[in-house]
């Protein structure tokens, strides 16, 4: 009786192995296809978002150049490009920081009370996008007297951080408590949106920012 | 009964298939790495500062001249003669011998390099990965051919310090031709030095700046002084490499390879 079993058995149990091996080729053959249709997408989001930046109008070292789209204070979304046509006083901070970044501010305010030109404004850049939402940005705006005619405070992505960070030559590192080790620089971008002048450290003397605003 | 054993019987002899229908994507070319714990070398709090690296995908050879080619070839806003100087300096793929020809000394095999980070990042990206992070490469690098943590291993660190002594060579060779480390990954080391996604996280500042030290004024944060572990000299190298890198530096010795979540996450760009 269980011998005459067996042999049903084994059929039975090899017809399903090889249906069930014929359905995970599939499986897997269907998921590649999708994932390949995937990287398509992304290879036409990033070929059409590259044409989008208008080249032309910016320089070669033009940090405008970073298609990268940011939220500022009031929570409207705009790309750096959109910061041409005046110079930039700008620092990337974060507003949690206790040590360093209230310093850079105050440098910051520092040179505002000194330049008489309508042609500069102010660009705080959040390194903590997670935590700086607009709202957070508003109520630090507030909370330090900054006058949103001149300053502007944005927050993006990881990536738009990274990418600017980079080409800044500013250095951070997410610390385990939630705080950032980072640079100290003040950058001037000029109204093309070139770096013009950089002053590293805290608590220098800022006039060779105001030299360079000349 | 006999019915409940065979169906019983087909659910055992399917799991194998059915587990491996969910895990065959198509990453042939490049090793999953099961994740694991990280000592950075500088700039994590006392003695709590191990990072946990999530599993992830990395590519088993670093990118070549072969595949950098096609990639140019379909991106003309990456050719050698388009490159913006924000994203590339002008020593961008200066060994290759025009815009779509490597020319005689460059083996289509060889890792691509003369690349900048924002190029080996788009790269990675239009091919639907990343660049990897410091902490993932480096807990692919401390991986010999036989553990998954040499770094204690004195003779391990003294095949990589001998690579460091030695001048990159002319011609550089083609990929894979050294011993894989244990999770199946090639030229780790021996070959050329490679971007990380984060290298502007390495905090000692060039000389550019003039301030070749560690200075309070300079870094905000607790993180900065404190080395964890004296003995990898090799690590300290690659720290103050990274720290001396710019986002469009490219060199005849830095290339790259990337890497791509093993878990899906939601696209944070």
């Amino acid at each position: 009786m269980k011998r005459k079993l067996i042999i049903p058995f084994i059929a039975v149990s090899a017809l399903v192995l090889t249906l069930s091996v014929y359905f995970a080729m599939n499986i897997t053959a269907s998921k590649k296809k999708s994932g390949n249709a995937a990287i398509e997408n992304q290879k036409e989001k990033l070929c059409c978002a590259d044409l989008k930046i208008d080249h032309g109008k910016v320089g070669d070292n033009s940090i405008y150049q970073l298609d990268s789209k940011w939220r500022d204070e009031s929570g409207k979304t705009i790309s750096l490009a959109a910061l041409k046509g005046k110079k930039q006083i700008m620092a990337m901070i974060f507003t949690s920081c206790t040590y360093a970044c209230p310093l850079i501010l105050n440098d910051m305010k520092k040179i505002e009370s000194q330049t008489k030109s309508k042609d500069v404004n102010y660009l705080l850049v959040s390194i903590d996008p997670a935590r700086d939402t607009p709202e957070v940005l508003k109520s630090f705006a507030e909370r330090n007297n900054l006058d949103l005619n001149k300053w502007r405070l944005i927050t993006g992505s990881q990536n738009g951080v990274s990418e600017l960070a980079a080409v800044l030559g500013f250095r951070y590192k997410k610390e385990k408590d939630g705080s950032f080790s980072h640079s100290n620089i003040i950058s001037v971008l000029n109204e093309n949106g070139e770096i013009a002048f950089q002053h590293f450290g805290l608590n220098q003397s800022v006039q060779d920012v105001l030299n360079s605003l000349k | 009964m006999r019915r409940i054993s065979i169906l019983i019987l087909v659910v055992v002899v399917n799991l194998p298939i059915i587990g491996h229908g969910k895990l065959s994507d198509s990453h042939e070319d490049m090793a999953l790495i099961k994740g694991g714990k990280y000592k950075p070398l500088y700039g994590a709090n006392n003695n709590s500062d191990e990072v946990s690296v999530s599993p992830f995908y990395i590519d088993r050879f670093p990118v070549t001249n072969k595949l950098f080619l096609q990639f140019v070839k379909e991106n003309p806003n990456w050719r050698r003669s388009n490159v913006k100087k924000l994203f590339a300096d002008e020593n961008y793929l200066k060994n290759w011998k025009s815009d779509l020809e490597l020319g005689q000394n460059v083996l289509p095999d060889a890792p691509v390099t003369n690349v900048s980070w924002f190029v080996a990042k788009a790269y990675c990206e239009y091919y639907g990965k990343r660049l990897p992070t410091v902490a993932e490469w480096e807990l692919v690098a401390q991986a010999s051919a036989k553990q998954a943590d040499g770094s204690k291993d004195p003779n391990y660190i003294r095949q990589i310090l001998e690579w460091y002594s030695k001048p990159t060579q002319k011609i550089i060779p083609a990929v894979g031709q050294n011993e894989k480390n244990i999770w199946g990954v090639y030229d780790m080391h021996g070959l050329v030095w490679e971007w990380t996604s984060d290298f502007f996280s390495a905090m000692v500042t060039g000389e550019s700046r003039g301030d070749s030290g560690l200075e309070r004024n300079l870094f905000c944060g607790s993180g900065s002084v404190g080395a964890s572990d004296f003995k990898n000299y090799p690590a300290f190298m690659r720290f103050a490499f990274r720290s001396s890198l710019k986002a469009n530096y490219t060199t005849n010795n830095l290339g790259f390879r990337c890497a791509k979540d093993f878990y899906q996450r939601s696209n944070e760009k």
